[in-house]
């Protein structure tokens, strides 16, 4: 029985995430053809020698790096309020609030970047408004530019810095507040030394949710960023589709593999050391 | 007024749900006071708002004669020992114990002195560098203890300290508290709903029932002479017999029981003609014709608890009245049957009389 249970998602395992990364580890050491399959099999680090000695890929990366840092700080600055004050709302409220914050993601993904890109442009919603009231200097370029990319990033995933600073604010222990309050801390000093403290790991948690994910993220810069905004994503989708090299393609994709494992493996030994 | 802490009309309403209802109290310096209830009494939320952590909805708190109305909780020089303890996870106990030594901005090799000094009064003095979650619960509770008098508290709040500890260690750790309250002169005021702990620790004590302060006395007193049915009951056990008064005078009050023409005559006072209670303590009553005060019925259970034998006797009325008959003199021939015809006896000064 026990077996039984564990053999399908064994089975899930096995087919859609081992196996395809067989594939792409032995395309990555492949060499690039023009033919159908446009790649020669065999064990040529060609591509790993190029991803490092070309300084393109290596600014694509910091570019990847920066998006996703910035993108991930402006959602723990949006995210982790919104997580307190939700938590310290009233709990007849909380269901209602929490859904507000899950509601735009009923609508679909580009649905959402595309209305953005409404807002955003040059003509768009905000520069009329701005231009309606006169502000000097409107029509600002906002579409196409790091800003605008930013914002679409920490916006699509505010959510996944929300929900686990929330889910740890949610069930914070209110004795202890009341505790350090006692001892003589002001409500600041409450927060700074027992709420914040004891909800890191839910940061951490948010943190890499978002950072992930927005590392290899590339409709959002496609979209909303401007075209010297060639993140990792962005090149990796052009060495594919564009020039066909599906050997560079796939060595892109394990070193972006590689370096997103690293820290989290990192991250698992410093908390397994801990516990 | 020089009391410590002097409440007046205190109430809180939580919606619909009167909390307390006009609340009177004074503590005086140096006492234990035990706050005695049922969960739901107001017996918490009386301590929460001492605290600060409630705001009542109308009365006022004084500490030292200062009104503490709009002062929040961590400007009160009061503080308090939380029943689950609070201990901050994220905190080593040495880190826990000086918590408030830092929030009061003591240099760092005072709060260290300090704080080791704290241990060892608790009889902890190696413990410093644990984690709370190392702990036993009676090592928590000694660190919850010392972290609540590292401010040196005017009034140290108590709430159910000892209620998450096993009956062995509660007793123990009671008189610890004791003791340390006396050596470093400590006023208390302590929440709990276990009577034993109440009558044991106490000053005084103040039975809370339903928001109110039923009543507040030294614990002989509270149970010598209770104010109603309900503390006679909650405080030990009692036996309530309902009576009329049909005399008054020098001897005492003569009352006849209801439904019944038994006679007894008790020194408490009561009113002529008046229905009332007679509360009997089980310990107070004893097993044959020994005393003014006789009651007759049927044995209907026994239970032999080494020092004492507890009987079942139903009166001829119909009323179950428990006996405590004390066998410090051993059992002295065979133990009465279920079944059995008995008479009890109980001396004049046992009987409390009650209005209701």
């Amino acid at each position: 029985m026990r077996a039984l249970v564990l053999l399908l998602p064994t089975i899930w395992l096995l087919a859609f995430v081992l196996v395809p990364l067989g594939i792409v580890l032995v395309i990555a050491f492949a060499t690039s053809t023009a033919e159908i399959p446009p790649f020669a099999l065999g064990f040529s680090g060609e591509n790993f020698r190029q991803l490092i000695a070309d300084d393109f890929y290596f600014f694509a990366f910091l570019r990847s790096l920066q998006l996703a840092g910035v993108s991930s700080v402006f959602c723990l600055l949006i995210g982790y309020p919104m997580a307190l004050a939700i938590a310290r709302s009233p709990v007849r409220w909380r269901g209602a609030l929490l859904t507000l914050v899950i509601l735009p993601f009923w609508i679909g993904f580009l649905l959402r970047i595309i209305a953005w890109i409404g807002l955003l442009k040059d003509d768009g919603w905000i520069n009329s408004f701005l231009g309606a009231l006169g502000v000097p200097g409107a029509p600002f370029r906002l579409l196409y530019t790091g800003f605008a990319m930013y914002l679409g990033v920490a916006y699509c995933y505010l959510p996944f810095m929300f929900l686990p600073i929330y889910a740890r604010l949610e069930k914070r222990d209110l004795a202890l507040e009341e505790a350090a309050a006692d001892l003589g801390a002001s409500p600041w000093r409450v927060f700074r030394a027992v709420t914040l403290p004891l909800s890191l790991p839910g940061v951490w948690a948010g943190f890499l949710l978002v950072f992930i994910p927005a590392l290899g993220e590339f409709v959002i810069p496609e979209l909303l960023g401007g075209p010297g905004a060639e993140t990792l994503g962005r090149v990796l989708w052009t060495e594919f589709f564009t020039n066909h090299d599906w050997p560079m393609a796939s060595a892109l994709a394990i070193f972006l593999l590689a370096v997103l494992l690293l820290p989290a493996a990192l991250w698992q030994w410093w908390q397994g050391r801990r516990a | 007024m020089n009391a410590l802490l002097q409440i007046e009309g205190l109430e809180k309403n939580f919606g619909a749900v009167a909390a307390l209802r006009g609340v009177d109290l004074a503590v005086e310096p140096g006492e234990i006071f035990v706050l005695l209830g049922d969960s739901g009494s107001g017996k918490t939320t009386l301590l929460r708002c001492i605290g600060g952590f409630e705001q009542p909805d109308a009365g006022r708190v004084f500490l030292d004669s200062e009104d503490l109305a709009g002062v929040p909780a961590h400007r009160r020089p009061v503080n308090t020992m939380f029943q689950s303890y609070a201990l901050f996870p994220h905190m080593r106990v040495a880190e826990n114990i000086g918590f408030g030594l830092r929030q009061a901005g003591l240099p760092r090799s005072e709060i260290s002195a300090r704080v080791a000094e704290l241990l060892s009064l608790v009889r902890l003095p190696e413990y410093g560098a644990r984690w709370p979650h190392q702990l036993s619960g009676g090592q928590s509770q000694r660190v919850a203890l010392a972290r609540a008098l590292a401010c040196r508290p005017k009034l140290l709040l108590l709430d159910e300290p000892l209620a998450a500890l096993d009956r062995g260690l509660r007793v123990e750790t009671r008189a610890e508290l004791l003791s340390l309250q006396r050596t470093l002169g400590l006023t208390f005021l302590l929440v709990t709903h276990d009577q034993e702990e109440a009558i044991s620790m106490a000053t005084r004590i103040g039975v809370m029932r339903d928001g109110r302060l039923e009543q507040v006395g030294a614990p002989a007193e509270v149970y010598e002479r209770p104010a109603n049915r309900f503390i006679a009951e909650f405080l030990g056990a009692a036996n309530i017999l309902p009576a009329i008064v049909r005399e008054r005078g020098a001897q005492g009050t003569l009352l006849r029981l209801q439904n019944s023409d038994t006679r007894v005559r008790v020194t408490a006072p009561g009113p002529l003609g008046k229905p009332v209670l007679l509360a009997l303590r089980p310990e107070r009553i004893f097993l044959g014709e020994t005393g003014p005060n006789v009651l007759e019925g049927t044995l209907t259970g026994t239970e032999y608890r080494g020092d004492a034998l507890e009987l079942s006797v139903r009166l001829a009325e119909g009323t179950i009245l428990r006996v405590r008959h004390p066998l410090a003199d051993g059992i002295g021939g065979a133990l009465p049957v279920v079944g059995e015809r008995v008479k009890v006896s109980f001396r004049p000064d046992a009987g409390i009389v009650l209005r209701d």
